[in-house]
């Protein structure tokens, strides 16, 4: 692996900065709301540029709904500068989208892909790879997200049932598509998810308070940051 | 308690309510039975829905389906509806709406192996229903259940009495029987 790390829902320049220094490569701006969450985290236009102007290193992907303006939503990712982008409830943009994201420069990020332990693991990118040119940069696969301990049970459970998703699973498929992997991050199991999954091109965290489902992951942030150095092996 | 028998339509508050753990719902569907019975034997046979995971197409108003043809909206407002429907029940359904459905069959190993999903295209909320014959981690071999997987509601499963493990799932529980 997998030495991508990437953080979403980043919605000021501190943040932004905090987590770049702690090893982030990509930071998603929200552009717009996530019905996923209940917490105020979206960031007007002008402060999406101020964060990415602030970054060093680090990419930014612009979190945006590309479903009833699509056009719009590729002119505010390219205003702040953004080269990738991260369809807002994992829709797949229609073709002239897909398109006219190509002409803009802007490739983009299917999230919000969801690998359930009873699923099997040719079902989780069918969606997408049954598509042309879709101008992906990565896939990023929410791993369990039912169970709030993902990562325990697909660790110490999964094995007793050989018709569940595995980690030998996550892992092949990983090899023939480029996969960021979310799961239920913290600071004690973090460098073992990543040990255990080779494959992948990296982690992602996803910022919120609140959701308004519950099978959905994610870290606050000041357990982010506790995550990310662990991830750097000060934790 | 039993709730009575619902109607189209009013069962709404069922895949709202997120809070609905191990028995929180009553039956569907006074036909949900008789379709539990078909998709269970078919279950039985190792491959739900007959030969390649396609199912065998039906009408929905055979006795074998239990009653009228549902509707997207049944599975969306009584999520209960789907139990006892076959894949290529459940795609059919989409199809005659208007949307993609593909049929996949899983190519897993052991008897849930044959579970079977239907991958949804286009639609504002429902993204893929799943039919498991059972025999894993949550029911007995035969025993099957359902999972609707939602861009709005997240997850909901419709799963018999003897399932387990409900209480460690993030998501929407509902029984439907």
């Amino acid at each position: 692996m997998n030495k991508l790390i990437k953080v979403d829902r980043v919605c000021s320049v501190d943040e932004a900065k905090a987590v770049e220094e702690l090893g982030a490569g990509l930071i998603g701006v929200p552009l717009d709301p996530d019905p996923r969450f209940a917490d105020r985290r979206t960031v007007a236009m002008e402060l999406a540029a101020e964060i990415g102007a602030s970054l060093r290193t680090a990419g930014l992907v612009a979190m945006v709904d590309l479903r009833e303006d699509p056009f719009d939503g590729i002119r505010r990712a390219r205003a702040i500068g953004a080269r990738l982008v991260q369809p807002l409830g994992g829709a797949i943009p229609e073709p002239q989208v897909r398109a006219a994201l190509r002409e803009a420069g802007i490739s983009i990020v299917y999230a919000g892909i969801e690998a359930a332990h009873d699923d099997d693991p040719a079902w989780i990118l069918s969606r997408y790879t049954t598509v042309d040119d879709l101008q992906a940069a990565f896939f990023q696969v929410d791993v369990l997200p039912e169970y709030r301990n993902a990562w325990q049970v697909l660790r110490d459970e999964s094995p007793a049932y050989d018709d569940e998703l595995q980690i030998d699973d996550l892992n092949q498929l990983a090899r023939g598509h480029d996969l960021v992997a979310v799961l239920d991050y913290t600071p004690q199991n973090v460098a073992q998810i990543v040990a255990a999954l080779p494959a992948f091109r990296g982690v992602a965290l996803t910022l919120a308070d609140h959701a308004t489902r519950t099978d959905v992951h994610f870290t606050g942030y000041a357990e982010a940051l506790e995550v990310l150095r662990a991830l750097r092996g000060g934790g | 308690m039993t709730p009575p028998p619902r109607k189209p339509g009013d069962g709404g508050d069922d895949a709202d309510s997120s809070s609905q753990k191990d028995g929180a719902n009553g039956p569907g569907p006074a036909s949900v039975k008789a379709g539990h019975a078909i998709v269970t034997g078919r279950a039985e046979d190792g491959r739900p829905g007959g030969p390649g995971g396609q199912g065998t197409p039906n009408s929905g108003n055979s006795p074998d389906s239990g009653g009228s043809a549902p509707t997207i909206d049944d599975f969306v407002n009584s999520p209960q509806s789907v139990a006892g429907r076959s894949a290529e029940e459940i795609a059919q359904v989409f199809r005659d709406a208007g949307y993609d459905a593909t049929v996949e069959q899983s190519t897993k190993k052991g008897t849930s192996g044959n579970a079977v999903q239907v991958r949804i295209d286009r639609h504002p909320e429902v993204t893929n229903v799943q039919v498991h014959p059972g025999g894993g981690r949550h029911t007995p071999a035969g025993s099957p259940y359902w999972k609707i997987s939602t861009s709005t509601k997240g997850k909901i499963w419709v799963v018999p009495a003897d399932f387990k493990g409900a209480d460690q799932l993030n998501g929407t529980i509902i029984r439907y029987e």
